[in-house]
């Protein structure tokens, strides 16, 4: 078992903290070994009990759907990104009676991309890679340009027909990326041998405009794996890890707002980490992004190489993003209210997106170095 | 609607110089004109009646007595024949002369004759249809204790569900939501104070005691000035007062509870207490089954459930101008797990150790009220009120562990604390100028102090060198105040025509913010026969406090928190249109339609499911509004051996938030089109009474999709996928249509100290499986494969699923009345 913690954030709520009046005789040597009692926990699985209760005391019946029929639809998704070429996913709603479903790639959709209102190129169909005849079928057909990438200050409308179906399309353009550096970074001791990489990205939001971002920071890391106080064995491998250190930013407020507040727990978390200015309009902000238990060596040849970016998104990306996120973090709880997901397809579904970013690195250690030996890990 | 505003300040108005005209014109009368005021109250008991009908037969001049009994009528000079009636009461006729103002206090008798009390009091009977309020109903206490109700437990507010313009929340919940409107905007007042949770047992039963009772009213529109701070309702539940002529008690035995009610003087005719209280017992009755399962376990748990009530109040008679009244109510729940466990091992050192981990959910309300009554003249009564009303939730963890031999401790614990509390102070005067013009006018402040919420951490973690840690986050300590001023004038425009305009001027003030709301409200009362009468109103409502609450449930968890510079004060206007008449076979028949238009509401971000914290709350909810329309029609029978009433709504309730639903308009989730209820009783004889409700209600709103699409593969493309349900909008499914009957029997006897009672009823008696909620489940399906002769083919297949949590209920009680 182990010694339950509570992270404090310091944020604009008042904290009061003061020492422990040291009037219990301490047990030496040994560590309290207290169970950990997560709040949420029991504060849902009191509520889960009392309806479990109450519906085990009554009965559940399978009943008429007496909704309207519901028509199948295109769904479209497509993400423009600056200097990649452009590339959209084809696939179908159908209705949950339409059983048993199964998907289908659709390769004789007719996938148009329009700029300003004129015909830019008819998208072809990429077939998938062969795969085991086993695996199952994927849903999303690909079509992609092999010329075109989108450029700034152009309307591009996805249109996708495909046969039996309305014509469905979005509109997006790419916004514009706003600059973001590391403005500083440090390491400190948060106890118990634990230390914290601390980085700050600053920005400054473009004014009178209304803008949503999207924060991602790719990384690879290296860790070499000895005991404490033991020397560098050229033997040992360096292990080589590609991860994303999005989730850093969890602890900044404007990327999750209700961190201090939501003490249960209760509120979908921004797996996306997405965000806008409505709290920083035309201000410049300092994103604070925490990394728990980062303590690279580098007499180790231990090493980080990160890019903290800044997306700048579409508002249509963002509420998609956002509502597919806490879709699928309230989906079958009955407490929830039922999240419908954003979405900016006409007579269909999915979303058509862009975005641009800038972004900013941060190096730890030298990476390769002669004579080290590495290996990468599978995740 | 500024028509409507126009019209009331134009009668408003001109009221002034009318009372100024009659008492020109009748200068010489005047001067012979005399004043009987008085209190009305029950003679076996000596406690005060409201609403109470005095009528002057020679002059058909009447009135009714206020909330604590008062009357004041002036008269001419001479014979009077003075009628005094009230619902289940015999009237009182009195023939006096009348030569000065006077003094006449009048003591009604429980009517013993059903028959008699018919006959004798038809005027009693029209003292509803021609008030100038519409949109209210008094709750008959006495009756609705007749009713079968789940588990036996008679609930005040279930009882309002039944009616008219009311729509219940989840089944067998205590919620109501009053045309259209959202939970938080429903006003409890118990003796005049605020009651911010009404909840006990996770909502399933309400915070007050039918016991304690004495009274009930529910205002849905056509709100008189001096009610005000919520856009939806009023509901305003008078304590007893107590006995002053003889001591009586009441014991009750129930399923979920047991109650005792004690009443009687403490000095005969001057001061009276009245004290009741209840408490559930399943926590007690678990813990023969709770020791069985720990038994054999190497670690022994202890959890359970309970609440507990307490309703006080005192009161003492200085004389007949002066009377003090001290009231109090305590409630609380409580739902605690314990668990300990104390290992065989022992350390290297002999050291054993024990851990304990603790887990306790609690919330109540505390509220008192101090109320001077004092009759400054005849004509001028005056009532001052000082109020406290506290609400709080907690939320407690600990675990520790505990070296045995040493006694040596490491403690971890946490405290989560939220609430609200008032302290108030209110003064309000009635004044009668003549039998057709009284004004009532009043002012007062309350301080609200909100704690959204409050998180004690304290880790010692016993071990010597490490400091540990005592600390408080969110101290996020709200205090506001809020000032309301209000008059409103009820006089007789002419024989046929009767209004009360008034307005309400409501101050807020917080966190260097002021809000002011001005409240003009007009109700129009026209007699077009002695037995029909329509009737018109206008009401503008604003409310300075927003209630976090899911749309799912009621949870203690629900947190009251105070206007701000983002979430303004929600204000309604709502006009109503009315009629009420009498038709043979003593029915009173009620018509009404309503617009209601709502702003400033709030609701939760899409994807919320639970309670807020607090701080940051802002950034969880929605801004919009609603508006609602309907119809409701109710048709009552309050004499004789049946009793009871017949209600029916047409309602419309639509909800519009920018950033929910896509900005489009959605039905609110308890938007029904059609609720009916029949709630009767009837007393075969003194033995024996039975009650009946039968309740029908369209389907409430849900949230359903019926296709599904790939989703979520924009930053990787592989065949993985996960579905996403399309819903076509939000509340866009209607569930089935909501029915049961309830059926109950009252057995009473006369015993040597008291009449013991048996009451046996059946919630839900033919068993109609009422959907709680729907939901898309599957069903695995094996079948052979068209394509694959001789093979098999195996999916899932999706069903639309009704959980149904109360089938047919009986229960028993037991009481016995001393």
């Amino acid at each position: 078992m182990k010694i339950p913690r509570i992270i404090v954030h310091p944020t604009a709520m008042k904290i009061t903290t003061k020492i422990v009046d040291r009037t219990t005789p301490k047990i030496p040597g040994k560590i309290a070994s207290l169970t950990t009692m997560k709040i949420t926990t029991k504060i849902v699985s009191l509520t889960v009990v009392v309806l479990a209760v109450m519906i085990h005391a009554g009965c559940e019946r399978v009943i008429d759907y007496r909704g309207p029929e519901t028509e199948p639809k295109a769904v479209i998704y497509a993400l423009l990104e600056p200097d990649r070429l452009i590339s959209v996913t084809v696939s179908e709603s159908h209705s949950v009676f339409q059983v048993p479903w199964q998907p289908r790639q659709i390769n004789d959709a007719t996938v148009r991309v329009y700029r300003d209102g004129d015909l830019l190129e008819t998208l072809a169909y990429k077939s998938p890679e062969p795969a085991d005849e086993n695996a199952p079928v994927s849903p999303y057909s690909l079509y992609s340009s092999v010329t075109n990438k989108p450029e700034f200050g152009h309307t591009y409308r996805i249109e996708v027909l495909i046969p039996g179906y309305p014509a469905a399309y979005g509109e997006t353009e790419l916004p514009d990326p706003v600059d973001v550096e590391v403005a500083d970074t440090s390491s400190s001791d948060i106890g118990y041998g634990n230390r914290q990489l601390n980085v700050k990205l600053r920005f400054r939001d473009p004014a009178d405009e209304e803008n949503y971002y999207r924060f991602t920071a790719p990384a690879t890391m290296g860790n070499y794996y000895a005991f404490p106080g033991e020397p560098y064995d050229p033997g040992q491998k360096v292990y080589i890890r590609i991860d994303d250190l999005s989730y850093g930013a969890l602890s900044d407020p404007i990327i999750s707002p209700m961190q201090d507040d939501d003490i249960f727990g209760i509120y979908p978390q921004n797996e996306y980490y997405v965000f806008t200015d409505e709290l920083i309009p035309g201000k410049e902000y300092t994103l604070n992004l925490k990394y728990t238990g980062f303590n690279f060596n580098t007499e180790h040849y231990e090493f980080l190489r990160a890019s903290f970016r800044l997306n700048s998104i579409t508002r249509d990306l963002y509420l998609y993003l956002q509502s597919y996120s806490v879709y699928g973090q309230t989906e079958g709880n009955p407490l929830a209210e039922p999240v419908p997901v954003y979405t900016n397809i006409i007579n269909g579904l999915g979303i058509v997106g862009a975005l641009s970013f800038s972004q900013d690195s941060l190096k730890i250690g030298d990476y390769p170095v002669e004579g080290v030996q590495y290996e990468m890990q599978p995740y | 609607m500024r028509i409507l505003l126009t019209l009331a300040f134009t009668a408003l108005a001109l009221s002034l110089p009318l009372e100024a005209q009659r008492s020109t014109a009748g200068s010489s009368a005047a001067a012979a004109r005399v004043t009987v005021s008085g209190f009305v109250t029950d003679a076996g008991s000596g406690e005060r009646m409201i609403d109470a009908t005095v009528y002057e037969r020679a002059s058909f001049a009447g009135t009714t007595t206020n909330s604590y009994g008062f009357y004041s009528l002036p008269l001419p000079a001479g014979k009077a024949e003075l009628i005094v009636s009230y619902l289940g009461y015999s009237p009182d006729t009195l023939v006096v002369q009348l030569s000065r103002d006077t003094v006449i206090n009048f003591s009604l008798v429980m009517s013993s004759s059903e028959i008699a009390a018919v006959t004798v009091t038809a005027s009693g009977r029209r003292a509803k249809i021609e008030s100038t309020q519409m949109s209210m109903i008094d709750v008959p206490v006495e009756k609705f204790l007749k009713l079968p109700v789940i588990f036996g437990e008679a609930d005040v507010l279930k009882v309002i569900q039944l009616l008219p313009g009311v729509q219940s929340g989840t089944e067998g919940s205590t919620g109501i939501y009053v045309r259209g409107g959202g939970p938080d905007q429903n006003l409890f007042l118990l003796d005049g104070v605020p009651v911010y949770n009404a909840n006990h047992l996770f909502g399933f039963m309400s915070v007050f005691n039918p016991d304690a009772v004495k009274s009930v009213q529910l205002y849905k529109g056509g709100f008189p000035a001096r009610f005000g701070e919520r856009l939806s309702s009023v509901i305003d539940i008078r304590m007893k007062e107590g006995n002053e002529k003889e001591f009586h008690g009441n014991v009750a035995v129930g399923v979920i509870s047991s109650k005792l009610s004690l009443e009687g003087p403490i000095i005969k005719d001057k001061t009276s207490f009245v004290i009741s209280g209840r408490r559930t017992y399943y926590d007690v009755l678990a813990q023969p089954f709770i020791m069985k399962f720990n038994k054999n376990q190497d670690d022994k748990t202890n959890a359970g459930y309970y609440f507990y009530d307490l309703n006080a109040k005192i009161n003492h008679k200085f004389s007949e101008k002066n009377r003090l009244y001290l009231s109090s109510y305590l409630g609380r729940d409580r739902a605690y797990m314990r668990n300990t466990y104390r290992p065989d091992f022992q350390g290297e050192s002999g050291e054993r150790f024990e851990y304990k981990d603790g887990f306790g959910l609690g919330w109540g309300n505390f509220i008192t009220a101090l109320r001077w009554n004092y009759l400054i003249s005849n004509k001028l009564f005056s009532n001052t009120t000082l109020t406290y009303s506290k609400y709080d939730f907690d939320v407690t963890i600990e675990s520790s562990v505990e070296e045995l031999n040493s006694k040596a401790k490491g403690v971890d614990y946490f405290k989560y604390f939220s609430g609200i509390e008032d302290v108030g102070a209110k003064i309000d005067f009635d004044y009668y100028l003549s039998p057709k013009h009284s004004v009532k006018f009043g002012a007062g402040y309350t301080f609200h102090h909100f704690k959204p919420g409050v998180t004690t951490f304290r880790f010692d973690s016993g071990i010597i060198g490490d400091t540990g840690l005592d600390t408080v986050v969110g101290d996020m300590k709200v205090r506001a105040s809020e000032f309301i001023m209000y008059a409103e004038d009820n006089i007789d425009l002419t024989p046929k025509l009767k209004m009360n305009a008034g307005v309400r001027l409501s101050l807020f003030n917080v966190q260097d913010t002021s809000y002011f709301v001005f409240q003009p409200r007009l109700s129009l009362r026209y007699m077009a026969t002695d037995d029909l009468s329509f009737k018109l109103s206008y009401s503008k409502m604003g409310q300075f406090v927003h209630l976090l609450t899911t749309s799912a449930i009621s949870l203690p968890t629900d947190l009251w928190l105070p206007v701000t510079r983002r979430y303004e004060p929600p204000v309604s206007h709502q006009v109503a249109l009315g009629s009420g008449f009498l038709i043979p076979g003593d029915l009173e028949v009620t018509v009404e339609a309503f617009y209601k238009t709502m702003d400033n509401l709030i609701e939760y971000k899409e994807g919320a499911f639970f309670g807020g914290t607090g701080a940051g709350w802002e950034s969880k909810v929605e801004k919009g509004r609603g508006w609602a329309y309907g119809s409701e029609l109710m048709v009552e029978k309050s004499y004789g051996k049946l009793t009871g009433w017949i209600g029916y709504t047409l309602s419309w309730t639509q909800r519009k938030f920018e950033n929910l639903n896509y900005g489009n308009t959605f039905p609110a989730k308890y938007d029904r089109r059609h609720d009916v209820s029949l709630a009767l009783t009837y007393k075969f004889n003194d033995r024996v009474d039975a009650g009946l409700v039968w309740v029908y209600g369209t389907g409430n709103a849900a949230t359903l999709g019926a296709s599904q699409y790939p989703g979520g593969n924009l930053f990787a493309y592989d065949s993985r996928y996960d579905m996403i349900t399309d819903f076509p909008g939000r509340n866009n499914y209607r569930l089935p249509s909501y029915h049961r009957l309830d059926l109950g029997v009252n057995l009473h006897k006369q015993k040597k100290h008291g009449v013991r009672t048996w009451s046996f009823s059946v919630y839900n008696a033919y068993n109609r499986l009422n959907p709680f909620f729907v939901y898309w489940g599957e069903r695995w399906v094996e079948e052979p494969d068209p394509d694959n002769p001789g093979g098999m083919i195996y999916y899932s297949k999706p069903e639309l699923r009704k959980v149904t949590v109360f089938p047919i209920i009986p229960s028993v009680s037991y009481s016995f009345k001393f």
